[in-house]
């Protein structure tokens, strides 16, 4: 591949990442909503099952936000590298 | 429970002496108002009198009771009020997200300090009531904004 | 405050199941894109011996990865929910097995994503961010005084308790000893927005004693 081809590669593989970090962004939103309006709700906060629920989306959340990191970090490192390129 | 749930606690329970030494102790450590505190307070607070029935007028006529019980009205400005409620229920009328988006914080949670007030005096809240809502919006708090 | 009947919390959690397929079904999405993204830079940098192509592959793997568990995680949350539904009113919601996260109704299906809960979740993440807001506790104090006007009008509880309003954490001498205090204590500790404060204070204190007295 030319540089060109690479580099264009690498753009694309950025935008599909940065389209998954949007969305990986408005499930954290529906995610935490989702938490809260589970707790409001859920009076019964002990019950096994619900707080297995909590805990899912607790670590969902988490998650997410490890998730956005990789896709900074990947984007970044890719520039890096197609900068190196010249 | 954290010192800012606490303070809010005495506040709600007008217990002033305990106000007044956490007031010194903030104002010492340069902490300001608990705008988080007071903010998921008031949305367990609303969530438990208006989830079940989101009543447009309901929630109308509970603002203009909460002005009327004031001393100053307008300390307590109506449709901000309004608002705000209808904001913890999600229900989009006209205006409230533009509020929710622009409101200064500070402002935000005075205007919910004193619908909380009101909505926790008309609960009747017993001390360990107050507590358990308390604790609830702290954990809930503590749910959506890790302490990093 | 009441805690609301059985039927309108199996309502709630149902719009709660509708939300998490929608959020599971788009992690699934995400994790689609971000292997996309990977494939991309793995063509991109065959061959390559570098550290920055290494990360950029690694860390795209990786975010698809996790996208894909977050999927499984919702899908979990929404399985034990719908148990605990089934447990407070049998046969309420469709049990769901957490591989599948259940199976999506067309009409699930067919609605765009919204999110719920954004009107709610932009104020309390407005305030929550900022935790304490950096006003010198300006809107507390103002806070504390409305509710103190408002239940001394009212003839409230605030008449039986001595107000003390004083900085000093032990007993107040006198009101003029107090303000000479207040004033001093102003300017030593806590600047232009504590001295707005304390003069509030101080205000509500000259009116709490004329009331006492009167």
């Amino acid at each position: 591949m030319s540089v060109d081809e690479v580099k264009s590669r690498l753009r694309e593989g950025t935008e599909a990442l940065r389209s998954a970090a949007d969305t990986i962004h408005s499930v954290r939103e529906t995610v935490r909503s989702c938490h809260v309006a589970a707790i409001a709700v859920l009076t019964d906060s002990q019950h096994p099952h619900v707080t297995a629920a909590l805990s899912r989306l607790r670590s969902a959340d988490d998650e997410g936000e490890l998730v956005l990191r990789r896709i900074d970090g990947g984007a970044d490192s890719a520039e890096e590298y197609a900068k190196a390129l010249g | 429970m954290e010192e800012e749930t606490k303070f809010l606690r005495a506040l709600l329970r007008q217990d002033w002496e305990t106000y007044d030494s956490f007031t010194e102790k903030f104002q010492s450590e340069g902490k300001g108002t608990p705008v988080a505190i007071i903010g998921y307070s008031f949305f367990v607070a609303v969530q438990r009198r208006f989830a079940e029935n989101k009543d447009a007028r309901e929630i109308i006529r509970f603002v203009a009771d909460a002005r009327a019980r004031l001393l100053e009205g307008r300390e307590l400005p109506a449709k901000e009020g309004e608002a705000l409620i209808y904001a913890m229920l999600d229900m989009d009328m006209p205006g409230v997200e533009e509020i929710v988006e622009d409101l200064n914080v500070g402002v935000m949670a005075e205007i919910q300090g004193q619908l909380l007030f009101r909505l926790v005096e008309d609960a009747e809240l017993t001390d360990e009531q107050l507590d358990e809502l308390l604790l609830e919006a702290e954990a809930l708090l503590h749910e959506n904004h890790p302490v990093e | 405050m009441s805690s609301g009947s059985v039927g309108d919390v199996i309502a709630v959690l149902r719009q709660i199941l509708d939300d998490l397929d929608g959020a599971a079904v788009a992690a699934t999405t995400a994790q689609k894109s971000a292997a996309a993204g990977t494939r991309h830079y793995q063509t991109a940098t065959e061959g390559a011996d570098s550290s920055h192509a290494t990360a950029a592959r690694t860390q795209a793997s990786e975010a698809a990865a996790k996208s894909g568990k977050i999927a499984r995680l919702i899908a979990e949350a929404a399985a034990e929910i719908s148990h605990y539904a089934n447990h407070i009113a049998p046969g309420s919601v469709p049990t769901r097995t957490s591989a599948t996260g259940g199976m999506l109704s067309g009409e699930a299906l067919a609605k765009p994503s919204h999110k719920k809960g954004s009107l709610a979740a932009k104020a309390l993440g407005r305030v929550g961010q900022v935790r304490s807001s950096d006003d010198g506790l300006q809107h507390f104090g103002k806070l504390g005084g409305i509710l103190q006007d408002a239940a001394k009008g009212s003839g409230g509880t605030a008449v039986s308790k001595t107000p003390d309003f004083s900085f000093q954490p032990t007993h107040q001498p006198s009101a003029s000893v107090g303000d000479a205090l207040l004033a001093a204590l102003a300017v030593a500790i806590v600047g232009a927005k504590g001295v707005e404060l304390m003069s509030r204070m101080r205000r509500r204190t000259r009116n709490d004693d004329t009331k006492e007295k009167g």
